[in-house]
């Protein structure tokens, strides 16, 4: 596995861990995905922990155009629909405007998961609302970190992905889309995967370490 | 930041994603670890992604004795309440039925030391998660977890041990009251217990085969 067959970027694992962006207007679009580099990068994704090593995750990898296009207007409506919520519950005017402007803004990206190469879903098996909150708090420790697992290894291989939920507003359209069993499996999110336009990509800039680190207690 | 203060290990990018293993055994309990490379580790995470880029995320690091095993009581407590679960559970393959039981063991190893490890991470999300939309949730997950992740494979990198733990969260509201943090806004997502390891050569693991967890076009 450490021998890939498709070529790597000249990256450090460090390099890897600060330079894996949210990639939304880089994605290459035109350029297609080979089946197998999206295999080598679920292998290396396997390699994440897992909660009593049950490797109940699972990936829904989606090429098919039609239900590209599916799953993207599902991913419209769900941005629809946060925005209605996030209006409904806006306190100020100031909340009112921004999110007003966000609504009227045209939504550049849902048309951008239509025509990626491949769609991504990791998914688990489990209970959505699965009691008490520390076994929902394993079943998303198990397949969280095998997607970013994924993310980073494709970011390796030139490919860029990015970390989105709100399709999940709309997760039984997206089940029945997808044949996925809704009720004893449960989507963690959706990216979509296509080669970047340049694989050059910075750090980000970070709130001060102190502000998010708490030593020894809150 | 890529010119770290700390030793790297002679790891490229794939390997430390491959051999990040789950390390109980292995952690050196009697090598403390230096506050400076926990930072730079964190540094690290901290250029994971965030719901609408929020960083509402949060470490909490312990390596206060008293602390230590205070939230190391409370992890055994939970494990040993966790028993009879562990007994009953099944597997989807004869394969992880067989790996368990030195999971287990493992696991037990851990159990009766967590509070001995030189450094307990508690990564947080500010909210509670609970009361969230399943959507929410997904957000908060999606931040808090990518995160942590992160902080883990820049700790193998640097010869650094963790573990991904959950159970004290059947106890979330102890540990919080032992870290002081504020229950009612902020939501622990795991307890990471950080050492040096014993040795730094790790193996890729077993895995189920690749067609189990991958479905092309649909389920």
């Amino acid at each position: 596995m450490t021998t890939p067959g498709h070529p790597l970027l000249d990256l450090s694992a460090d390099e890897l861990l600060t330079t894996t962006r949210a990639v939304r207007k880089r994605l290459d679009l035109n350029r297609p995905v080979d089946r197998s580099v999206i295999e080598e990068c679920l292998r290396i994704a396997q390699q994440a922990p897992s909660a009593s090593n049950r490797q109940h995750w699972h990936f829904v990898v989606v090429t098919d155009p039609a239900k590209k296009g599916a799953l993207a207007a599902v991913y419209a409506k769900g941005r629809a629909t946060m925005l209605a919520n996030r209006l409904a519950a806006a306190t100020t005017d100031a909340e009112r405007a921004d999110v007003e402007a966000r609504a009227a803004a045209p939504d550049e990206f849902s048309p951008k998961l239509a025509q990626a190469p491949a769609l991504v879903i990791p998914c688990i098996e489990g209970q959505r609302d699965a009691q008490p909150y520390a076994s929902q708090a394993a079943l998303w420790g198990t397949i969280a970190p095998a997607a970013w697992s994924f993310m980073l290894a494709a970011r390796a291989r030139g490919l860029g992905t990015v970390w989105t939920t709100i399709h999940l507003y709309h997760e039984r359209e997206a089940a029945e889309i997808l044949g996925v069993p809704y009720d004893e499996v449960m989507q963690a999110a959706l990216t979509p995967v296509a080669y970047t336009i340049g694989t050059e990509f910075k750090p980000a800039k970070r709130e001060p370490l102190g502000k998010m680190t708490h030593w020894e207690g809150w | 930041m890529t010119t770290s203060g700390h030793p790297v290990l002679p790891l490229s990018a794939d390997e430390v994603l491959t051999t990040t293993r789950s390390v109980r055994k292995r952690l050196d309990l009697d090598r403390p670890v230096e506050r400076s490379v926990i930072e730079e580790c964190l540094r690290i995470a901290q250029q994971a992604p965030s719901a609408s880029n929020r960083q509402h995320w949060h470490f909490v690091v312990v390596t206060d004795a008293a602390k230590r095993k205070a939230l190391g009581d409370l992890y055994l407590k939970a494990r040993l309440e966790g028993q009879a679960t562990r007994a009953a559970r099944t597997f989807k393959t004869e394969e992880q039925a067989s790996i368990y039981p030195r999971v287990s063991s493992s696991a037990d190893y851990l159990g009766e030391r967590m509070g001995q490890v030189p450094a307990l991470v508690v990564p947080c999300i500010e909210g509670r998660i609970e009361k969230q939309s399943f959507s929410g949730q997904a957000a908060l997950w999606g931040t808090i977890l990518p995160a942590a992740w992160s902080f883990m494979l820049a700790a193998r990198a640097r010869g650094l041990g963790t573990v991904w733990t959950t159970i004290h969260l059947a106890y979330e509201r102890e540990a919080a009251e032992i870290l002081g943090i504020p229950y009612e806004e902020v939501t622990q997502a795991a307890l990471i217990p950080m050492a040096y390891t014993v040795g730094t050569e790790f193996k890729l693991a077993r895995r189920d085969p690749l067609e189990s967890m991958v479905h092309w076009d649909g389920w």
